[in-house]
């Protein structure tokens, strides 16, 4: 069994099937606890129970990175070279889905993207909500056209001030959706606060790229 | 069986392996540990390899081949702007491989390369007593697939299964942190002879993770050495009138001279440049404003680098440097501006990458608990898309094993084939980037253009080989390929080479090894008799018949078997037998000659 990461509770789904190799029946996941054979990767697993975690939104960084190294070193391919070639399949099978769940989930705004879809939250129809006048100069700036120095810090200025104020709606947002309390709007508001992260990214890249010219 | 770590280095070559817990490397003729990747052949086409063949650089220029790795998996095109520098020819024939003509032969690099390893691959096995045909060779980290390949065939022709490749800075992390038990994010810059690398690794409980990786394959020291060279031979025209560069041998003399003063203005800050009669005082200072422009190429590469680890340069907890290039001062100085934090300059730049490669293969041997390397994809893969634009599928730096799929359609009605075009590299435009392979998806029932449901699967293992499929959802169709090596060679050619290097192979080591340990075998029979005879009344009775035991043993086995190990096992069995024998005969021996009376050493041989 594979030793709890500190601050991180983990629990694996339960296996379908018995060990294949001791078939102590079902199984635990990734590994047998009566043999310490790694099993098969189950199809279907969400990035969170790939990894052994509780659907949450908060997640610490460095906490989720010890976890993941631990992971590797108990599945990693590489750990299981001299092993029979199932074992060594299995563990390239978790490894690739483990690198998947770690690469999403260890990013907050892919992780949020992701909760998002696990609960089936369409964010395609939201608009941002912006300052009008912030996407106003925007838009102006899309046009192409000349701009005024002036201008162009004043934008600046305010789209900073703008992504820092979705910044620190965030972690409230993710403290909220760990407490299980009124999923349906906090869903609501992590939505509303994907739609802005994403047009404000978008402008700073452009700013950026205007700002080299 | 052990594998062999191996630095294939465009100067110098080391290799080894972890013997009792500590990484040992094999040495060359002249005792050293690193063998220069130079191969010099002579009128019968005999290579000979190494120091040897750097001492013909001078006199031998045309049949004398150096920094190859600057060609593997590299084609014509590739390398137009620095091939006027070259001493030696290159044959006009092919676009898809450089190829050296050499009297009126051809080598590819993969060749070359392979005789390099070869020679790696003899020396480790007659100084660690064992077999060796596998091994972990480390590439630059910015490496595309056709170099790696390239690399991978190149130890094939040698004998040597590569059972992986990793990247040089990683290496050089994986050493440092076996040396240290280091935590935290460590960069490493990578200034050799041909190549720049910087990588950016966390560390922790002994997993390295690689979280980014960038740099330019075709910048190093060499690089310095022409720079200098060519202000030199400005020096040299303006005052004698006569141009270095009007032959090949004196061209390549004023290089090797170049470097040569390079490394002494790493030492002393002035030095004397003496050439026919010509004289110049170079100063360190003025070398380091001739070098600059050059160096200052190492910065959008670390600051890429920086950025794909989504790090600020404050939160690297060590820079360390690795390459002989990093011994210049000016470099180090350059690098603690760079990243505001002075470098870790301890390591032997020469021997890290070397001994990070023996520790990756101890841990692919099941040997080394505890420490795990996840390594990334250098380089972004893809599929070329409507328009000939490429579309990413993996990013680089993503952490391997990993698989990806992404969904795409048809944009003419009625469709009933697509080709998948697997392209590796960061540009937008499929031509800009390196094709790896191209399949097509066939069978499709035709529908109108954007309705065909095509997900494109990649997936790549821990070796880094990565395997693409597609298939249509609607209509189930698939198809799928692993993609092949593609280093400019037809698969004839391969066939042939292969056949060819296995032919050779076959001679070699269990023959050589054969006559060698029948060698020592008969003459440590001959030792213990002899030493028997002179001393037996040092010992009892039993211990007596112990050694005669062994003496039989060994001479059954001399006599009757063709098998090097059990030669060897009996060989130390005697020895071991004879151990304390042997100790008692020397202490007399050493007693007799106080008292005057001179015996002959009685382990010696007649
Ligand atoms: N003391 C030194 N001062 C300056 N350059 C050096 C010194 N020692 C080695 N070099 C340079 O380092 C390069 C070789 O470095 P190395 O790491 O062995 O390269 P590679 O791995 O590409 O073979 C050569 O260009 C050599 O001139
Ligand atoms: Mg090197
Ligand atoms: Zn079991």
């Amino acid at each position: 069994m594979l030793k709890k990461a500190v601050g991180v509770e983990v629990h694996f789904p339960h296996s379908q099937l018995a060990c294949w190799k001791c078939r102590a029946a079902p199984s635990d996941l990734p590994v047998c606890s009566r043999c310490g054979a790694v099993q098969d990767f189950p199809d279907g697993l969400s990035h969170y129970e790939t990894l052994g975690l509780g659907p949450s939104l908060a997640l610490n960084e460095e906490e989720l990175r010890n976890h993941y190294y631990a992971l590797c070193r108990e599945l990693h391919p590489d750990q299981h070279i001299d092993k029979e070639s199932r074992q060594s399949i299995y563990s390239l099978r978790w490894t690739t889905a483990i690198n998947k769940a770690y690469q999403i989930l260890r990013d907050p705004i892919q992780r949020s993207q992701y909760v998002l879809q696990l609960h089936q939250v369409d964010t395609a129809q939201l608009k941002p909500a912006l300052p009008f006048k912030l996407a106003e100069t925007y838009l102006d700036l899309q046009s192409d056209g000349p701009m005024g120095k002036e201008i162009f810090e004043d934008f600046k200025k305010e789209m900073l001030a703008e992504i820092v104020k979705n910044e620190q709606q965030w972690d409230p947002i993710a403290r909220q959706f760990d407490s299980g309390v009124d999923r349906p709007s906090v869903l609501r508001q992590l939505a509303q606060y994907m739609a802005n992260q994403k047009i404000l990214s978008a402008m700073a890249n452009d700013l950026n790229k205007r700002w080299k010219e | 069986m052990p594998i062999l770590g191996i630095d294939l280095g465009t100067t110098n070559s080391l290799a080894g392996l972890i013997e009792k817990g500590r990484p040992r490397l094999c040495t060359g003729e002249d005792g050293s540990t690193l063998i220069p990747s130079v191969v010099s052949f002579d009128k019968d086409f005999h290579p000979c390899i190494g120091i040897d063949a750097k001492k013909a650089l001078a006199t031998e220029s045309k049949r004398t081949l150096y920094s190859v790795k600057r060609f593997m998996g590299r084609g014509r095109a590739d390398i137009v702007h620095w091939e006027q520098q070259l001493p030696f020819d290159l044959s006009p024939s092919d676009a898809h491989m450089v190829r050296f003509a050499i009297g009126e032969k051809t080598y590819t690099p993969i060749e070359i390369s392979a005789l390099i390893l070869a020679k790696l691959k003899r020396l480790s096995e007659e100084q660690f007593g064992a077999k060796i045909d596998k091994a972990v060779i480390t590439v630059p980290a910015y490496f595309n697939d056709a170099q790696r390949q390239a690399t991978k065939f190149a130890g094939e022709l040698a004998g040597l299964e590569v059972v992986r490749i990793i990247n040089e800075p990683t290496a050089a992390c994986l050493a440092y942190g076996l040396h240290k038990k280091a935590t935290g994010t460590i960069a490493v810059f990578d200034l050799g002879g041909g190549t720049f690398d910087i990588s950016i690794l966390h560390v922790k409980q002994g997993v390295f993770e690689v979280l980014a990786t960038n740099g330019d394959t075709a910048l190093g020291g060499d690089d310095f050495d022409h720079e200098i060279a060519l202000h030199l031979r400005t020096a040299i025209v303006e005052t004698t009138g006569r141009d270095p560069w009007s032959s090949v041998e004196t061209r390549t003399a004023l290089l090797v001279e170049s470097e040569r003063i390079k490394r002494a203005l790493t030492d002393a800050p002035e030095v004397c440049f003496s050439w026919n009669g010509f004289e110049k005082q170079v100063s360190r200072q003025q070398m380091d404003q001739w070098l600059v422009p050059i160096l200052k190429r190492v910065e959008g590469p670390c600051n890429q680098c920086l950025s794909d680890a989504h790090l600020q340069k404050q939160q690297l907890s060590e820079v360390i440097l690795v390459g002989g290039s990093t011994r210049m001062p000016f470099v180090q100085k350059y690098v603690r501006e760079l990243f505001s934090k002075d470098p870790i300059n301890t390591l032997n730049p020469d021997e890290v990458v070397a001994v990070g490669a023996t520790v990756q293969a101890n841990i692919l041997s099941g040997q080394q608990g505890g420490m795990l390397l996840l390594d990334v994809i250098p380089l972004t893969l893809g599929i070329e898309t409507i328009g000939g634009t490429t579309s990413a599928i993996i990013a680089r730096n993503t952490t391997i094993p990993v698989s990806a799929s992404q969904q795409f359609s048809t944009y003419v009605d009625g469709q009933t084939s697509v080709e998948i075009h697997v392209l590796q590299g960061e540009r937008d435009l499929a031509q800009d980037n390196r094709s790896l392979a191209r399949f097509q998806l066939k069978n499709l029932p035709p529908m109108p253009a954007g309705i065909p449901k095509i997900e494109v699967e990649f997936v790549i293992d821990a070796n880094g080989i990565l395997s693409v499929s597609a298939s249509e959802q609607r209509s189930g169709q698939t198809a799928s390929l692993t993609v092949n090596p593609s280093y400019g060679l037809s698969a004839e050619e391969v066939e042939k080479m292969l056949s060819e290097a296995y032919a050779n192979a076959e001679s070699d080591f269990d023959k050589r090894f054969l006559i060698e340990s029948k060698t020592s075998g008969e003459s440590l029979v001959r030792a213990a008799r002899k030493s028997l005879k002179q001393g037996s009344h040092l010992i009892g009775q039993a211990e007596r018949d112990n050694i005669e035991r062994a003496i039989a043993e060994l001479e059954a086995a001399l006599s009757s078997s063709s098998d090097y190990k059990l030669i060897r096992k009996k060989i130390e069995h005697l020895e071991q037998s004879s151990r304390h024998f042997a100790e008692l005969l020397i202490n007399d021996a050493m007693a007799s000659a106080l008292k005057g009376k001179n015996l002959a050493n009685p382990a010696e041989d007649p």
